[in-house]
């Protein structure tokens, strides 16, 4: 396997990972600037409109059809959020190159181009009628939230708890923004994000770096860029911006109390290095043997699923429990007193050993995955860091007990936030 | 112990196959290159079995049983067997489908020691009247989250109204009702009828040596050999939906609708063809390509996507469901039935099927990137007599005919709607 990263341009970036070991390729294009409430809605709408027509395919069923003929080709639309940046574009994944008869894999990456780069258009503008139909459809989406209570308690708890912060704005839109887009305000957005954002560019296939290269190089020529690209980084609060605990209540029709306690990870993460923060997630709540696991699901009984997770460009952790509605203050207590309890030093050399095992062999599994290393890849790039996953495997196993005891030490309870049913007092 | 063969493929994998004296078979699909190692070690015994009969002896079970039995066996004498794989490094799941249950690992390191410790925890039963009341409370909690979701109630809603009586349409997880029915006997009667090594299928993927693969299998020992057990389903039911319409109200967006039919039984020998010729004859007519979709989809009447599967879990019970979120639902079946009757009179033409068969091997292709993919569809053809591998030698075979057949299979009136409608 060969990774290369190159720079292909002013604010380009290209991610290679030459391997003749998988079934699939996949290549993305991820164009990334400030996360802004000005300018989220149009830019999580504009992929959905560039996959309903180019240049060269008019409509839907042209697009899909052709797709099919390049032997199941999929392209999907992005819309992700890394800390306070919005990176939106194409990701597609396809046969490899060896099982493609000659020629195929350049007609696919010249169809990514073409759908990304030449739109349908009239007049230089998109098409009011495919605005206007995904407009509908993205909002239908975003209604559509209410239906999965767990999403929805986490949209709600994210903005309880960065009420004020950029953090705070949804990436994929909210619906009041996307209803006044236009066909002609999205194709202003749409020029301005070609030409002023970054650009990721991933690779992941047995192509050499030297092949994409050249396969990308008329592609690219299409594509307008500014001189200077700059996006401001993340802004980082390391304590929470009150004095008090921040509790948001909520009913809901919901069968199932949801809660999410939110922390900032406080003064330990301005010299936080990533592989600790990954064996302290690893270590206390998203692994099997992790504390939450074993101590609040399967010593306590009190629910089924129970995860932490963290932001690494936000510096942030986060706790969610689905427990029975009258269990609220039992499993926030029970989650808090695991905190102190391991700032506190109570844990086992063990318990820590066993969880940088299991990081490290999650970390080697990226190597298996097109999906994973683009994912991996892609998070590093935007962290200023050029580890690769064995590199970061071998850094998770020199994680020490005081690295676990300062992060829990260094938690700062923000928010607490509980999703219960409307009969619930 | 049956001789290692080598089973042929035309889209280069490496696999092999052995059957151990205890009757276990092992599947290795020998990936060069790879970092990671998952093994599989699934039982042919899935949430759908509610009857079963060995030497003519019938037993009968709550719903929500394999699933229990699922749950509890993460934990042994020696207590949780989640501290030994996490001490070697490895990440362990299970799941229970309607007809298999089947336990997982995944690992960079130490493969040999996990795979002992997962032939060890699932054939060393260990259950407390105090570990199964304990258990109960966290599935009560998991039946709870799966309430939670619309897509699992409509889901319900449908198999319900679909089937009359065929074990099919129980779930997997039971009832808080059902399973307040299972303790520790029950569970160990279960494990010692299901749990033996003629009963269950060992798939590793990885770059590994079959010959210490069977040494570890053989030296971890499996439950002695037993009389497989025989599901019982109630088979004989009417080709047409117990009930034609179901309908319920939550709080969501907008209509989510899951229409389907049941098809007739299937024997193994034509499952393969079955399965491809679905995906063909749907994708074409109804799919992304198809004029039905770009109509509809520009008349707003679904959003996104439009779900087409088969599902033939149970050959006795083999249904297709169509779904999606609309917001005329009214309108969009009485198109989809209009073009169901135009395809089953003109046909599906040859450019549309050649279309879709390319896609269809990309899709195919892609699921052998992913161990955990390759590892279910290995082990549910195995336990229906099939070999997963060798259906990929129909793409050289499927012609445009048979999509056809398949397509007149479907009757309009045969249809079964279940709708989960916003509340006012």
């Amino acid at each position: 396997m060969e990774i290369r990263k190159l720079e292909l341009g002013p604010g380009i970036r290209l991610t290679a990972v030459s391997s003749d070991k998988f079934k699939s390729s996949r290549f993305s294009v991820s164009m990334l600037s400030s996360l802004d409430s000005e300018t989220v809605n149009a830019h999580a709408l504009i992929p959905r409109v560039l996959l309903r027509g180019s240049k060269f395919r008019r409509n839907l069923t042209e697009i899909s059809r052709y797709s099919d003929e390049l032997f199941g080709l999929n392209v999907s639309s992005l819309s992700r959020k890394y800390g306070e940046k919005h990176g939106v574009g194409l990701a597609a994944s396809f046969t490899d190159a060896i099982y493609l008869p000659e020629g195929y894999v350049a007609k696919i990456i010249d169809f990514i181009f073409e759908l990304l780069l030449q739109p349908a258009t009239k007049g230089g503008l998109f098409l009011p009628e495919y605005v206007e139909s995904e407009k509908s459809k993205h909002i239908e989406a975003l209604k559509s939230i209410k239906n999965n209570k767990e999403l929805l308690a986490y949209f709600n708890f994210l903005s309880s708890m960065f009420e004020g912060e950029t953090y705070a704005i949804n990436h994929h839109g909210d619906i009041e923004g996307c209803e006044k887009l236009n066909y002609i305000s999205l194709s202003k957005a749409y020029k301005k994000l070609l030409t002023f954002s970054k650009v990721e560019l991933f690779y992941c296939g047995s192509l050499s770096s030297d092949e994409l290269m050249f396969r990308l190089m008329m592609p690219l020529a299409g594509l307008p860029r500014a001189k200077r690209i700059d996006i401001p980084e993340t802004n980082i609060l390391y304590a929470p911006p009150r004095e008090d605990i921040n509790f948001c209540f909520e009913k809901a029709d919901t069968t199932q109390g949801i809660v999410y306690l939110g922390f900032r990870i406080g003064e330990y993460f301005k010299t936080a290095d990533l592989a600790s923060l990954r064996v302290f997630n690893t270590f206390f709540g998203s692994s099997i043997s992790s504390r939450l696991f074993k101590n609040i699901r399967e010593k306590l009984s009190l629910c089924y699923e129970i995860y932490s997770s963290y932001d690494r460009f936000k510096g942030s952790f986060f706790i969610f429990a689905g427990i029975d509605f009258d269990k609220f203050e039992l499993a926030k207590n029970a989650i808090l007193t695991e905190i102190q309890a391991v700032a506190d030093g109570e844990f086992s050399d063990e318990e820590l050993s066993m969880a940088k095992k299991v990081a490290y062999s999650d970390l080697l599994s990226v190597l298996d995955s097109p999906g994973k290393l683009e994912s991996f890849f892609l998070a590093m790039n935007l962290s200023g860091k050029d580890a690769q996953p064995h590199e970061f495997a071998a850094a998770c196993m020199e994680v020490g007990r005081e690295d676990i005891i300062n992060i829990a030490s260094s938690l700062r309870l923000d928010t607490v936030y509980f999703m219960t049913s409307e009969e619930n007092k | 112990m049956t001789e290692l063969k080598n089973i042929k493929n035309t889209v280069n994998e490496n696999v092999s196959s052995v059957k151990l004296d205890n009757g276990l078979t092992i599947i290795l699909v020998k990936k060069d290159g790879f970092s990671s190692y998952f093994a599989e070690l699934a039982v042919n015994y899935g949430g759908s079995v509610l009857n079963y009969k060995i030497d003519d002896k019938n037993f009968s079970i709550p719903e929500g049983t394999a699933h229990f039995l699922e749950h509890q066996l993460f934990t042994n004498e020696d207590g949780p067997c989640e501290e030994a794989f996490s001490e070697m490094g490895a990440s362990p799941n299970a799941f229970t489908s309607p007809s298999m249950t089947a336990y997982h690992f995944e690992c960079s390191r130490n493969f040999y020691e996990n795979l002992a410790t997962l032939i060890n925890f699932v054939s060393k039963p260990y259950f407390t009247a105090e570990s199964v009341e304990k258990e109960r409370g966290i599935i009560a909690q998991e039946i709870s989250m799966s309430q939670n979701r619309p897509s699992y109630r409509l889901y319900r809603n449908f198999l319900n109204s679909l089937f009359e009586r065929h074990e099919i349409s129980s779930a997997v997880l039971g009832t808080v009702e059902s399973i307040s029915e299972v303790d520790a006997e029950l569970l160990y009667r279960v494990h010692s009828h299901f749990y033996i090594p003629s009963n269950m299928l060992l798939t590793v993927c990885g770059d590994v040596e079959i010959e210490k693969v069977i040494e570890t299998v053989e030296t971890a020992k499996l439950s002695a050999k037993g009389h497989i057990p025989e599901p019982v389903y109630s088979v004989e039911e009417s080709i047409r939906p117990f009930r034609r319409e179901t309908y319920e109200t939550a709080d969501i967006a907008a209509t989510q609708l899951l229409f389907g039919c049941k098809l007739k039984d299937l024997s193994p020998d034509e499952t393969h063809l079955f399965e491809y010729a679905s995906f063909l004859g749907l994708n074409a007519v109804f799919g992304p390509t198809s004029d039905f979709f770009y109509e509809n989809y520009n008349a707003g009447l679904f959003r996104s996507s439009f779900a087409l599967s088969l599902d033939t879990g149970i050959l006795s019970a083999p249904y297709l469901t169509f779904s999606c979120e609309s917001q005329k639902p009214e309108e969009l079946l009485a198109n989809f039935t209009k073009e169901l009757e135009r395809v089953k009179l003109k046909g599906v033409k040859e450019e549309d099927f050649r279309r879709c068969l390319n896609a269809l091997f990309g899709r195919e292709l892609h699921s052998l990137d992913s161990f955990y993919d390759l590892s279910y569809a290995l082990s549910s053809d195995f336990f229906k007599g099939l070999s997963y591998l060798e259906s990929f030698e129909l793409f050289n075979k499927i012609n445009v005919s048979d999509i056809n057949n398949f397509l007149r299979l479907i009757e309009p009136e045969h249809l079964c709607v279940a709708q989960l409608n916003p509340k006012e």
